[in-house]
């Protein structure tokens, strides 16, 4: 088991570095908070497995640079299953090729996102739409919409916070180590949108 | 592409020929250079135009058959990475003709902590020496180095514990300013002529396409495995293409250097 003050320390010993590593890496700071707690999960987590002629602080950002690494893929898979949706990807499966073990689902996933992208407020669902979708720069997207291009960055963020959130929440998401949708399942009692997933 | 695989945009490249000396610095570049031991050749970009957070330094100290190269990646700019590269030119002047690169990332490491995070920095340095014929490789939280020996089609990359690795979780070390007393670690291999180094900064790795994909390690090596018997400058031209193709831009997301490199 870990010692919970020992990750502690470590905690308050590498947090304004390790951070400062993973602003670096991500362009969302919110995303980098969120990475940043994921790194100190796994520690915690993974801390019994150290080896003793292991450098713990290297250990530390070597956990970190993987945690940027998975939060690249995962954001590339929801932007791959955004677009299958854009370019009318089949629903609840139909037309799936059997011969790709990763379509069916990926499809179903896609199926799942769009349920979800529909329940978020309009405008984070219209500049997702636009840019993710759409294929719009984030520039062209905010002189569409009236908006400052750093205001239009902001809104879709948060659009994809919002929209990972909501997927998290009404999914049990797990992906392979490329960031393909290996399997998912709804979350007992979620209702994710009219046809969600599972 | 020309004869020398020059960039687009960039047909002028120079070859500059190092006898002895430091040649690099921050500034945009795409360059060959030839040193008594190593052929190399070179390629920065900067994101925001000419001066960057890239460091790149070839340096050559011909009575002791020693080259050094080093790359560094410092996360502020401006004064912050025209301080790591100074200090970074000084120390390897220091210490052109001692193999050993750990003393660079030490000294390195203990002026930068005192810069603070502005200056935190990853940084590969290495070192070969015409006379014992051995690469000396220290890393400080840098992208894993990639070993090509002669006659092979593949492309790997090496662990600080020299064996090769997977491009997940290889050993790199701590960066610069992290931990002052961090000590770094080296890896000496035996190289011969016709082996080659790639280096690079995480700009190649995490150049985004438009679903946000990275590059990754694995297209790198597919680019570098494609075209392992190529020239140098064409080696080094293929993968800033394929850079470029994949990011469909100009290379806008991050600075970006790469040096590939052959023992002559």
């Amino acid at each position: 088991m870990a010692d919970t003050n020992q990750t502690e320390r470590l905690w308050d010993e590498m947090h304004d570095w390790l951070l400062a590593y993973i602003r670096n890496h991500v362009d969302n700071t919110d995303d980098a908070e969120d990475i940043y707690q994921d790194v100190f999960t796994r520690v915690h987590r993974n801390l019994d497995t150290l080896k003793d002629d292991q450098s713990i602080t290297a250990w530390m950002f070597r956990i970190a640079r993987n945690a940027i690494t998975d939060y690249h893929r995962g954001r590339a898979t929801a932007a791959r299953a955004m677009i299958r949706l854009a370019e009318g990807a089949p629903e609840n499966g139909e037309d799936i090729d059997e011969s790709d073990p990763a379509a069916e689902p990926e499809a179903d996933f896609t199926h799942c996102l769009k349920a979800i992208l529909k329940q978020l407020p309009p405008q984070y669902r219209q500049a997702l739409e636009l840019t993710e979708l759409g294929g719009v720069t984030q520039t062209d997207a905010a002189e569409q919409l009236g908006l400052s291009v750093s205001g239009m960055k902001a809104r879709v963020q948060r659009g994809r916070s919002m929209l990972k959130d909501a997927l998290l929440d009404c999914c049990n998401v797990e992906f392979d180590r490329r960031g393909g949708v290996v399997d998912y399942q709804r979350r007992a009692g979620r209702d994710c949108g009219r046809s969600g997933c599972g | 592409m020309s004869k020398e695989c020059s960039q687009p945009g960039n047909p002028a490249a120079k070859r500059a020929l190092v006898c002895s000396g430091i040649w690099g610095g921050i500034r945009d570049a795409d360059q060959n250079v030839n040193t008594d031991g190593l052929a190399a050749s070179v390629f920065s970009s900067s994101c925001d135009g000419g001066k960057g957070g890239d460091i790149y330094y070839i340096g050559a100290c011909k009575g002791c058959k020693l080259t050094r190269m080093a790359v560094a990646d410092v996360v502020g700019h401006g004064q912050a990475v025209s301080d790591v590269s100074e200090y970074m030119y000084d120390s390897l002047k220091a210490h052109i003709c001692d193999p050993d690169s750990r003393k660079i990332l030490s000294e390195l490491n203990q002026v930068a902590s005192k810069q603070g995070l502005n200056a935190m920095t990853t940084a590969a340095v290495v070192a070969y020496s015409g006379v014992s014929d051995e690469v000396f490789l220290s890393q400080a939280g840098h992208p894993p180095i990639l070993l090509n020996r002669k006659g092979r089609s593949s492309w790997s990359a090496v662990g600080l514990d020299g064996s090769s690795v997977e491009p997940r979780e290889p050993n790199v070390g701590l960066p610069l300013a992290v931990a002052p007393e961090t000590v770094y670690q080296q890896q000496v291999i035996p190289i011969t002529s016709g082996d080659r180094l790639f280096v690079y900064t995480d700009g190649v790795t995490e150049a985004p396409n438009r679903l946000g994909e990275l590059f990754g390690t694995r297209r790198l090596t597919a680019v570098l495995d494609a075209n392992a018997g190529a020239p140098l400058p064409c080696l080094k031209s293929a993968v800033v293409e394929a850079l470029r193709e994949h990011t469909g831009n100009g290379l806008t997301h991050d600075d970006v250097t790469l040096i590939a490199m052959e023992v002559r």
